[in-house]
């Protein structure tokens, strides 16, 4: 039998308990909800402010707490794992405040990526209170794209790639849209397809001034991007039609130039458009003292790279939570529980 | 049980008091969503915002560049440097580009949050080239009908230009890139 005084403490620390749990994932959803903020952040990132590790740090005392204090007393395991997996879970969110790392990452056929914070894309890249940047390099093999219908499995986008790890040997790894791969602690995943298309820009003696690659969000065919150039007040807007744009009359132009165009350019300095209309590749457009070309297209692919710990953690919580819900409502243990001592049922 | 359903519904209070007081701009965004905003007098301050800016870079190349007006400039410094790296590429080929308006109407106007706004407004220009010193026209007249899609956010208190793409009247518009903008 439970004394009175000692009872009204564990009665105080399982509502304490309940509070807390029930503060992180409310505020974890008003913070996402887009009721009181533009919405531009994940679930994670928003557990990872003072409020709710704060509030998982008291849940961790109060159901630590709990555990001493009834210990002894009660005799259900099942409590004593669901207790456990819980505190392991607010553990695991924690730590994935400090240990956790996410980016994404714009891939080229081709292209390498070195693992610099610099060659993540803008904005994306997140650490934790002490995470680092995990040291991988990436080099782009072939890009393919396919359609995924509702039914399918597999398909959709995918990259080929040499992957090495620190000072580990390389090898070669494919990442997918379909689902993630797992390698050296981290998640990798392909989010978003593209066209890159190689422009030249000349000068007006066909001298190159500038030539690279950009990667634009021209897929599917008639989408419609833009870049500019440092050096150049003008934007460059395009969509790209693989299959070539109809005109009707084949081919219009000599040798080194496709049969059909390509690419729909709009071409504007300020509020004045310069040219707008179909281009071949490799066909100049002369604009004032310059001139642009599009020389050759290969296919982008963004990743999204994850490495959290603590996510592992708050998984492995999970689980055996499962486990004590599973050993409490199996067949027969309910009736076993209702013999047992009285100590308060389902309360954590 | 009652305890536990207090216990309960008070984490979710304090979780509500918590974003309130954490998230900046929370209550502005709250009447945003819930339709008590003032969508009235922020539009008229749009409208009025696009047409400084229609109007100072006018100024800016009709006088090649005088610098005067560039505080009131409504533009994002990202903005500001592309229109005077056009300038400083005329001055040195010694010419001027004459802007001027012929009509502005508004056709579009999506609020996307209570500081991110995009507007499409139907605009006819005239555009010459004359020359710098002697202003002796360099060019004929070129009438463009245009169509503007302007990505306006509300920095200390005035609607500002962050970019704008510039469409012929007769394109099809794409698809506007929330996420994107929301990010400005």
């Amino acid at each position: 039998m439970v004394r009175p005084d000692r009872e009204s403490i564990i009665k105080f620390f399982r509502l304490a308990t309940l509070s807390f749990a029930s503060f992180v994932p409310a505020y974890g959803v008003l913070r996402i909800s887009g009721l009181f903020t533009a919405q531009t952040t994940t679930l994670i990132r928003v557990l990872h402010e003072l409020s709710p590790q704060i509030a998982l740090l008291l849940f961790i005392v109060a159901v630590v707490c709990s555990i001493a204090l009834e210990w002894g007393v009660s005799a259900e395991k099942s409590l004593l794992y669901l207790r456990m997996g819980l505190i392991i879970m607010a553990a695991g969110l924690i730590l994935s405040s400090f240990v956790r790392m996410e980016g994404k990452i714009i891939l080229t056929e081709g292209q390498t990526f070195s693992g610099t914070a610099a060659e993540y894309v803008d904005s994306t890249l997140y650490l934790g209170k002490m995470a680092r940047l995990p040291r991988f390099s990436l080099e782009a093999g072939a890009v393919s794209h396919s359609e995924r219908t509702e039914f399918s499995f597999g398909g959709g986008d995918a990259v080929s790639a040499s992957y090495r790890y620190g000072e580990s040997p390389v090898r070669q790894i494919a990442v997918r849209s379909a689902f993630p791969t797992f390698s050296d602690g981290l998640r990798l995943k392909v989010v978003r397809f593209g066209y890159s298309p190689r422009y030249r820009i000349s000068g007006q003696d066909n001298e190159v001034l500038e030539e690279s690659f950009v990667s634009l969000g021209v897929f599917p065919p008639g989408n419609e991007d833009s870049f500019g150039v440092l050096s150049l007040p003008h934007v460059f807007y395009l969509r790209y039609y693989p299959s070539g744009i109809d005109e009707g009359s084949g081919n219009k132009d000599g040798a080194g130039v496709a049969s059909k165009p390509q690419f729909f350019l709009r071409l504007t300095r300020n509020y004045d458009i310069l040219f707008r209309g179909p281009v071949r590749l490799h066909e100049v457009i002369r604009f004032e003292r310059e001139g642009i070309s599009f020389e050759e297209v290969r296919k982008w692919v963004e990743l999204s790279v994850v490495r959290d710990y603590g996510m592992t953690l708050f998984f492995a919580g999970c689980f055996l939570v499962s486990i004590s819900l599973v050993i409490r409502y199996r067949p027969g243990e309910k009736s076993a529980a209702a013999n047992r001592a009285p100590t308060g049922g389902h309360q954590l | 049980m009652k305890h536990a359903q207090i216990a309960c519904l008070t984490g979710c209070v304090v979780a509500l008091i918590a974003v309130l007081a954490v998230t900046p701009g929370s209550w502005t965004y709250y009447r945003f969503k819930t339709d008590r905003y003032d969508y009235a007098s922020e539009a008229e301050a749009l409208g009025a915002s696009v047409k400084l800016f229609g109007a100072t870079m006018a100024g800016f190349y009709m006088t090649g560049g005088n610098p005067e007006g560039l505080n009131s400039f409504p533009a994002n410094p990202l903005v500001k440097r592309r229109v005077f790296m056009d300038l400083n590429g005329l001055l040195m080929s010694k010419q001027i580009f004459v802007m001027d308006r012929d009509t502005r109407e508004l056709r579009d106007l999506v609020f996307l949050s209570p500081v991110h706004a995009v507007v499409v407004t139907d605009e006819n220009w005239f555009f010459a080239y004359q020359d710098a010193e002697t202003r002796r026209p360099l060019s004929t007249k070129k009438f463009s009908k245009l169509t503007i899609r302007y990505y306006m956010k509300k920095k200390w208190g005035k609607w500002i230009v962050m970019d704008y793409d510039v469409f012929d009247r007769e394109d099809t518009l794409p698809p506007l890139l929330k996420e994107k903008i929301l990010q400005w």
